[in-house]
């Protein structure tokens, strides 16, 4: 902006101890364009690093990491958890929570299996999947704005009440799903897995929208500062509700996938997930305080996660360590995240 | 310089970044005297508080306490040392009595092992009697207590470990004329009890009532240190303002600006006998380009009638017309559709404190209108928040450094900005000045003429009787949930004040 009145410096009561903006002015402005950019990605670019650290460390030990099949492995494994928590980075920046994803996954499998026994073919069924996750996360959302509940407890709720609906309507036992779904989850385009093709893309369209579109913003503002949020004239309770939305639908295509790739639906397909989700989330640098996050570092977070656990396969070591590991590293990025905000950055 | 205060700064420097916040600044708080501390909006008047009280450790330069050099890890480390602040906007737990707040610190310097709600009101009732406090009750939850009332609780909370330096930080920025008062009188008698008060503030009319000495900073340096007497309130804004800027009165548009009729065109709102929580039987109209104001005290129940008008409330009865259209809105959002906007008071209300200055402009125009996957258009959003910019001259180094990083009088424009993204038709501005320094206060009292010329209607909820005067064409005071004048643009703050108070029956009554 146009520099002041002399008479008027710009000095704030309170600077934040980052360099001054004065610095930046000097910049040419490729530079400054680059400068830009590492600051608004500062925390996605801290996971990237980590991730190629570890890769290198654990490639050295065992060069059979990089070869091409690994890596695809790794983000194949990566898949199913990424697309749903890819959606719930939409709820944790609202400032929510959706502890309901993983039942979420297990129930829209099986909505799509069962779909396809009452002869829909496979495209149909996956958009009746997500019109059952949708509905979820309508509902979840609904209790949360109109009822406000607490979404811990709301979303706490629905986990345990989608994953007996689940068992209740299969009797407990695995619904098949017919050859012509395989070839969302188990075939590949060249040497690249279709579910690897869906992240990405997932990815992509989902940070689009939070980046670009008035909807996405609105989720962050809420997420900032609910009340500055509805006293400026956002649609608060719809806004939360869409988030909800996208997680319920999110985890409808996950579950869908997770179907496909195991050739059949399980009433628990996705239980012990949401841990791995939120922690996707929460390591790719998305704030539990809400208002701040984004989608390619929920894809960076999760995609370490699938590092560390194909380093516990390549490196034959013992799998419960990597329970622990992965508690360890949720609660590192909670701390670098809390340290972020007292920094000001 | 005096020398052996209650508490001395020596040479104070502090350092953000490259900004010198503070710079080598002597600072003496003598004991049984109130100093005022003068500045504009980045001065260093709250860095050097924060210096002093253990928020911030200083870069250079020391700190004596009764002639005893001192260091500060913390701000706990400054309490037990004796040292008191009360901040502008208290951190309360909301759901926690007025009374456990006060005895919060019973928490942390634990006395006994218990804590009995009971004997807690009474003794609460007791300390605020003491300091003139007997309409609050001390069992009320903190939730329900509004603006002025929490200020004196804070104060109270502070007083509880019998401080001997008191710093309060704009304390009555908030507070209408009466509870300014009360909060001097409790400060005289502390100063008579021998503790050493620092009032940072801005209203220097009241600063000359109550301080025996005056302190005034720029650019983080000190630039006066005198006796009240010895530095007249002329001489203080010169320093405060810089030369430059003391030359030009500061209400030099006033005559323009009211000239300004719109009796002809039709009102944007219309309040016909509206009643609802915190006021009753309301009737008022808005026009086009005129600047309504509505005065009373702290708590008066102005704030309340504007938020139910914008949907974040509900009316109990009555009718309300805007644009001449019987409405209802059932959420802000509803009232930004309709081309109402609402700037609270309290910046912690209103700012999106993680995101950038651009963010926080732009989220004004998310609501009107705007279906929520239409993708933002960048070009045209962009060139608005430059316009809006321009036209507040808002001091930022660039749309995209954080919005937490501006100064209050710059977040303050940045929440005008976004109001105004959404293109009203009525701005409702509740009291927008609080807390802002002099010459950023003209600015917005100009900016607010502006929009009002460019037939935008204002309603302008403020406690300071002076800016109201200045300002509105018409001023409607509320006491107790009701409005008891209608007053004109002749009317005096004499008026203004009096009618505040319930004193319906006075000269400059239009009804």
């Amino acid at each position: 902006m146009e520099p002041p009145v002399a008479t008027t410096p710009p000095l704030d009561e309170q600077p934040v101890p980052t360099p001054p903006p004065a610095g930046a002015e000097v910049m040419s402005p490729p530079l400054r364009r680059v400068r830009g950019l590492l600051q608004g990605w500062g925390s996605e670019l801290v996971v990237a690093a980590v991730i190629v650290v570890l890769s290198v460390l654990i490639g050295l030990a065992q060069p059979v990491f990089f070869s091409t099949e690994n890596l695809l492995n790794i983000i194949q494994s990566v898949a199913v958890v990424g697309i749903a928590a890819i959606g719930a980075t939409f709820i944790v920046i609202s400032a929510n929570l959706d502890l309901s994803v993983g039942s979420t996954i297990s129930l829209c499998g099986l909505v799509c299996a069962i779909a396809m026994q009452h002869g829909l073919s496979f495209v149909p069924a996956i958009g009746v999947a997500l019109l059952a996750g949708a509905g979820v996360g309508l509902v979840n959302g609904l209790i949360v704005t109109i009822g406000r509940v607490n979404s811990f407890i709301v979303t706490l709720g629905m986990m345990s009440a989608i994953e007996g609906l689940a068992l209740l309507i299969t009797g407990g036992h695995p619904e098949p799903m017919p050859d012509s779904t395989a070839w969302l989850g188990q075939s590949n385009v060249g040497p690249v897995p279709i579910s690897v093709i869906a992240l990405l893309g997932i990815t992509a369209g989902a940070q689009l929208f939070l980046s670009y579109t008035i909807a996405g913003k609105r989720i962050t503002a809420i997420g900032d500062n609910y009340r500055a949020a509805y006293l400026s004239g956002i649609p608060v309770r719809t806004t939360t509700v869409l988030s909800f939305i996208i997680g319920g639908a999110t985890a409808a295509f996950a579950g869908v996938l997770q179907a496909s790739s195991l050739a059949n639906a399980q009433p628990n397909a996705g239980a012990g997930m949401v841990l791995t989700i939120v922690a996707g989330v929460i390591i790719g640098g998305t704030s539990l305080m809400g208002g701040r996050g984004s989608v390619i570092g929920t894809l960076l977070g999760a995609t370490l996660l699938g590092v560390m656990s194909n380093a516990f396969v390549l490196l034959a070591l013992n799998p419960e360590i990597q329970v622990i590991s992965v508690g360890a590293v949720v609660i590192a990025a909670a701390l670098f995240d809390q340290w972020r905000l007292r920094r000001g950055g | 310089m005096q020398t052996g205060g209650l508490l001395d700064g020596r040479g104070l420097t502090k350092r953000f970044g490259g900004v010198t916040a503070l710079n080598e600044v002597d600072f003496t708080v003598q004991q049984g005297k109130v100093t005022a501390l003068l500045g504009e909006n980045g001065a260093g008047k709250s860095t050097l508080v924060a210096c002093m009280s253990g928020a911030h450790r200083p870069d250079d330069g020391a700190l004596l306490v009764n002639g005893l050099p001192v260091r500060f890890r913390s701000p706990d480390d400054a309490r037990r040392a004796g040292i008191a602040v009360v901040h502008q906007e208290p951190q309360m737990l909301e759901a926690q009595t007025v009374a456990a707040n006060i005895y919060l610190s019973q928490l942390a310097y634990r006395r006994s092992w218990t804590w009995s709600a009971g004997s807690l009101n009474e003794r609460a009732a007791r300390h605020l009697r003491s300091l003139g406090i007997d309409d609050l009750d001390p069992g009320r939850p903190m939730s329900t207590v509004a603006g002025a009332q929490r200020q004196l609780v804070e104060i109270a909370r502070a007083l509880i470990q019998q401080p001997s330096v008191l710093f309060l930080d704009e304390p009555n920025a908030s507070l209408g004329e009466e509870e300014t008062h009360r909060l001097f009188a409790v400060v005289r008698e502390l100063r008579d009890r021998g503790v050493g008060v620092v009032l940072v503030s801005h209203r220097l009319r009241e600063v000359y009532e109550l301080c025996d000495h005056i302190v005034v900073m720029r650019d983080g340096f000190k630039v006066a240190d005198d006796a009240a007497s010895a530095l007249p309130i002329r001489d203080a804004v010169r320093f405060i303002m810089g030369e430059e800027k003391a030359l030009h009165p500061v209400a030099s548009t006033r005559a323009s600006s009211k000239s300004r009729r719109a009796d002809d065109e039709a009102p944007v709102l219309e309040l016909e006998h509206v009643s609802g929580p915190g006021f009753r039987d309301v009737s008022l109209s808005i026009r086009p380009g005129e600047i309504v104001g509505m005065a009373g005290l702290v708590g008066a129940g102005r704030t309340e009638i504007a938020l139910a008008v914008i949907g974040a409330a509900r009316f109990t009865s009555g009718r309300m017309l805007v644009a001449g259209r019987p409405e209802r809105f059932r959420s802000p959002a509803d009232a930004v559709r309709r081309g109402i906007s609402f700037v609270p008071e309290g910046r912690r209300d209103a700012v999106f404190y993680g995101q950038s200055v651009e963010f926080n402009v732009r989220a004004g125009m998310w609501g009107r209108r705007t279906p929520g996957v239409r993708r933002l258009r960048a070009n045209e959003a962009n060139r608005r928040v430059r316009e809006l910019f321009a036209q507040l001259s808002v001091k930022a180094a660039s749309p995209r450094v954080g919005a937490s990083t501006l100064s209050g009088g710059n977040q303050q424009k940045l929440l005008f900005a976004r109001a105004l993204g959404s293109r009203p038709r009525l701005l409702i501005l509740d009291e927008p000045t609080h807390g802002i320094d002099v010459g950023v206060k003209s600015e917005t009292h100009e900016l607010i003429r502006e929009l009002a010329a460019e037939g935008i209607a204002i309603w302008f909820i403020s406690s300071e009787a002076e800016e109201i005067i200045e300002l509105a064409q018409r001023t409607l005071v509320v006491h107790q949930g009701r409005i008891v004048a209608e007053l004109s643009a002749e009317a005096s703050i004499g008026d203004v004040v009096t009618s505040s108070f319930g004193e319906v029956e006075h000269a400059g009554a239009m009804r």
